[in-house]
């Protein structure tokens, strides 16, 4: 007979906990939370030393301003956002922002749908790109994921990590890069088309655009 | 898309499969995007590329993540927070 999983105490109460001085609760968010700010911090700095450094500021930054929080947003998105944040404050340290101009997507996206032959722009996907799920563990695809993603603009990787493993809705994403939700929802979308476009290069062994 | 039951072409369901994927159409736009990928395959294969690849970026950092990182960060915080 299996037993039920004990219900787990919400993100909510753990704060509060907190709040009050118990450290325990805080230790918990941390346990939850760490392994996502990990990602996060390492999809924007690309560098293991560096990300780590990014979530040990993240929580203790989240520690000693965890008595302003207002539970406005979840938790959850609050240390994403943090984790992002500091990120993309440690790339800026080190490097000049680049173009990242998200009007440069279209052309990619244009020759991605015409460059095959065919009535249909999509006719020669290969069987990898029909089954992509049965293909990720690859090694070729891991490669792949990783390039790729090197080659988003340092924003546009943020916004992407954000949404994919932060889950941030289209508000908070709006609000963090400070533009409209329609606008925001669009550069979602393209980065989205970039990325599958990216990706779809470099399984096929083409150079990227 | 200015007609929401009007049947969409390629092209249109590519700039809708965002709205698509975060269950933002409405119910006419969604059925008129599942229609016609009920006859164009090579859009279902889109779908799935453009579906996989955020899900697939985000399986492939958290695999990144170090086994001892949880112990490393509790310890850090620990001494920064005099929680020792």
């Amino acid at each position: 007979m299996t037993l039920p999983a004990p219900e787990e105490t919400s993100d909510e109460v753990l704060v509060a906990r907190a709040q009050a001085g118990d450290y325990g609760a805080f230790e918990d968010l941390v346990r939850r939370h760490q392994r996502r700010a990990y990602a996060v911090a390492f999809g924007i700095v690309k560098n293991p030393a560096e990300a780590e450094e990014v979530v040990q500021e993240t929580f203790l930054s989240a520690f000693e301003h965890l008595e302003a929080f207002r539970g406005e947003s979840k938790f959850s998105t609050w240390i994403y956002r943090v984790a992002s944040n500091h990120a993309l404050m440690k790339l800026r340290k080190k490097k000049p922002e680049p173009h990242g101009d998200i009007t440069d997507l279209e052309p990619s996206l244009s020759r991605a749908q015409t460059r095959s032959e065919g009535t249909s722009p999509f006719d020669a996907l290969s069987l990898w790109a029909r089954r992509p799920d049965d293909a990720a563990d690859a090694n070729e695809v891991q490669e792949a994921l990783s390039s790729a993603l090197d080659a988003l603009a340092d924003d546009d990787r943020a916004l992407l990590l954000m949404r994919s493993i932060g889950e941030a809705s289209h508000d908070v994403l709006a609000e963090r890069f400070q533009t409209t939700v329609p606008a925001v929802k669009s550069r979602l979308h393209r980065v989205r088309l970039q990325l599958r476009a990216l990706l779809d290069e470099r399984m096929r062994g083409k150079p990227p655009p | 898309m200015s007609d929401p039951t009007r049947p969409v072409d390629c092209q249109q369901l590519v700039s809708l499969l965002g709205d698509y994927v975060d269950n933002q159409l409405t119910a006419e736009q969604r059925a008129a995007v599942e229609a016609h990928m009920g006859q164009c395959a090579p859009c279902v294969a889109f779908l799935r590329q453009y579906r996989f690849a955020p899900q697939a970026v985000r399986d492939h950092l958290l695999k990144q993540v170090p086994v001892d990182l949880e112990n490393r960060l509790l310890s850090f915080l620990r001494d920064r927070t005099k929680k020792a």
